[in-house]
């Protein structure tokens, strides 16, 4: 699963790491004295790496909850993230952090409770409910069986109430959380593209019909879930292949106890594509026409407002009030 | 055997390099500063020298003469090491190599599969009470330092094989048995030439040209950054799919290179 694992000196001996260490005895352990040695160096490259990532262990210093990026959420509060993990063990294509980060490898911050003490101090100081992402900068349900991010993080949100927590995955590692009793303030959200994305650009992903199982799965457990179809990548059949995914899924869930649906136009900072265009020179994806606005790049359409008609075809199946547009 | 066209070998002793020499059926091309041996596929390997700073050296001198190469190349180097507990005979790749008297330390990514790895240690001084559990060497820190100025890190390994240990000291290691051990270890070694020939060429696939951005290129004159412009659109043809256009661009006229690129650029949006 890993080629190696890098532990920073200074968690050598948490038994979270230790832990690990044990469950992959096999695989060389090097000791590091930060993970920004391995992980923020000059002269990787990202696609080569992902071949064969390396999980660091680290601690995470500094601000460990951050304000979201605008638009980023449902309304409903402020709204807040948190990364315990850098990098996905999945490979889209379009993903953004090939762009972001130097290193494919994994980055587990393991001081999982500094995040929690973070998390509750900002809770607190919150005026109004707070909502907490987490998924930003990983899929957090993807390495659970390793993570525990559940096992941890669940009880912390169900001991505050004011705070919503939204998991934001594309995996079906669910059993942590189905053997945790639902509480309200935990969404979990499961991203989509449609079949011939998924397929064309989400390597290594649970398939649709397995990540709409595990949905199905949860909200009978009590579970509340959201759907977020992102990124669209604009395609000559677009209405009709989403159509396709909106009849599988809505078929499936019991619509009125979904939490929130969003939709997310393929788009990120310049900056990024550009570093993902050196690294996929030869990907049809990023030989695509695209346009810029205020220094976000987004793929180029000869339809006119094709989301909006995206979102037309969408509230034929969810209500206005579940509905929103991701900046 | 592969001819592996795109790997440099850096190796500190001829005595090491006699046999790879042989394998890889490698003829010498030069031999002023540092004989250097080439073959016919365009594998190359460096004869450096003993020690950190000619290791370094021999790197650069070989990154050098190929600056003007459009593909990277992947760096191995590969010597004899003693190590604290290995056994004689084991092939390892180094994952971690410090610096002793700087005490900097790099980590190579772990590209080799099947292969088992340890930290390497580079010494001035060749070290007989094997202090740590870890291969001592004089030469990995250098020749990284060097490979890394042409070359994405994982395309940069060491091998090392263990000649001495605790049990078995340095004085033990004769000419035969360097050349007795480097036989025994053919099959790694080439395993490992397998494996960094297919990530370079994953590499540099990525990354590579056809002829007819060659001839699109010396059909007008170009600035640097228009030269880059060019490659660019002829990577995104190619990745649409759309290369056949590009034969069609060819068989045009271009007064100039401005009007070669707004050709293709109007082209590629339709």
């Amino acid at each position: 699963m890993f080629s190696a694992i890098y532990i920073e000196e200074e968690v050598r001996c948490e038994d979270r790491v230790q832990e690990i260490l044990a469950r992959f005895s096999e695989i060389p352990q090097i000791e590091c004295e930060r993970y920004g040695e391995i992980f923020n160096r000059n002269a990787q490259n990202f696609r080569l790496q992902k071949k064969s990532p390396a999980l660091i262990l680290a601690k995470k210093y500094g601000n460990l909850v951050l304000t979201s990026p605008e638009g980023y959420g449902f309304q409903g509060g402020q709204s807040f993230y948190f990364s315990h993990m850098l990098n996905c063990i999945y490979d889209c294509r379009y993903c953004f952090l090939q762009g972001m980060y130097r290193s494919a490898n994994y980055v587990l911050f393991v001081n999982y409770e500094d995040f929690a003490a973070q998390l509750e101090s900002v809770s607190t100081d919150s005026d109004q409910s707070a909502i907490f992402y987490s998924g930003y900068d990983c899929d957090s349900l993807a390495l659970e069986p390793i993570s525990k991010f559940c096992e941890y993080f669940l009880p912390v949100f169900k001991r505050t109430p004011n705070s919503i927590l939204e998991i934001r995955t594309k995996s079906t590692q669910i059993r942590s959380i189905l053997e945790t009793e639902s509480f309200e303030n935990c969404v979990i959200a499961m991203s989509f593209t449609a079949h011939g994305a998924s397929q064309q650009f989400e390597h290594k992903v649970p398939s649709i019909a397995k990540r709409i199982e595990a949905l199905l799965k949860l909200q009978q457990a009590g579970w509340r879930i959201a759907l977020r179809f992102e990124p669209i990548i604009w395609e000559s059949q677009l209405i009709k292949n989403y159509q396709k995914l909106f009849d599988e899924i809505f078929a499936t869930l019991d619509i009125e106890k979904i939490h929130s649906v969003s939709i997310g136009e393929f788009r990120m900072p310049s900056s990024f594509y550009k570093n993902i265009v050196k690294l996929y020179p030869d990907e049809a994806l990023f030989a695509r026409e695209t346009e810029i606005s205020d220094g976000m790049i987004s793929l180029a359409t000869k339809e006119v407002e094709p989301l909006q008609e995206l979102e037309q075809l969408l509230l034929g199946y969810i209500s206005a009030e579940q509905y929103y547009r991701c900046a | 055997m592969n001819n592996y066209s795109d790997i440099n070998l850096v190796i500190a002793h001829k005595l090491e390099a006699e046999l790879l020499i042989n394998w890889f059926e490698l003829e010498l091309d030069e031999s002023n500063e540092f004989r250097i041996y080439r073959n016919s596929a365009g594998m190359q390997a460096i004869v450096a020298g003993m020690g950190v700073d000619r290791a370094k050296a021999g790197t650069e001198y070989l990154g050098d003469r190929d600056a003007q190469s459009e593909r990277s190349r992947a760096w191995l180097n590969i010597g004899i090491a003693g190590h604290q507990s290995a056994k004689i005979g084991s092939c390892l790749s180094a994952h971690k190599i410090t610096h002793r008297s700087s005490g900097s330390t790099r980590f190579p990514a772990l590209v080799f599969t099947n292969i088992a790895t340890t930290e390497v240690v580079t010494v001035d001084e060749p070290e007989i009470e094997y202090p740590e559990d870890v291969a001592y060497e004089m030469e990995a820190a250098g020749f990284w330092d060097g490979a890394l100025k042409y070359s994405t890190l994982e395309l940069v390994q060491c091998l090392k094989i263990i000649s001495d240990n605790k049990e078995h000291s340095t004085e033990k290691v004769t000419k035969d048995s360097i050349l007795a051990l480097m036989a025994s270890k053919q099959a790694q070694i080439v395993d490992c030439c397998n494996q960094l020939q297919a990530l370079a060429d994953a590499y540099n696939g990525a990354n590579a040209l056809g002829t007819t951005y060659e001839r699109l290129l010396s059909s007008v004159h170009l600035t640097v950054t228009q030269q880059n412009q060019l490659k660019r659109l002829c990577q995104r043809y190619a990745a649409l799919g759309r290369e056949e256009e590009l034969q069609q661009i060819l068989t045009h006229k271009f007064q100039s290179s401005k009007e070669l690129l707004t050709q293709m650029n109007e082209q590629i949006k339709g």
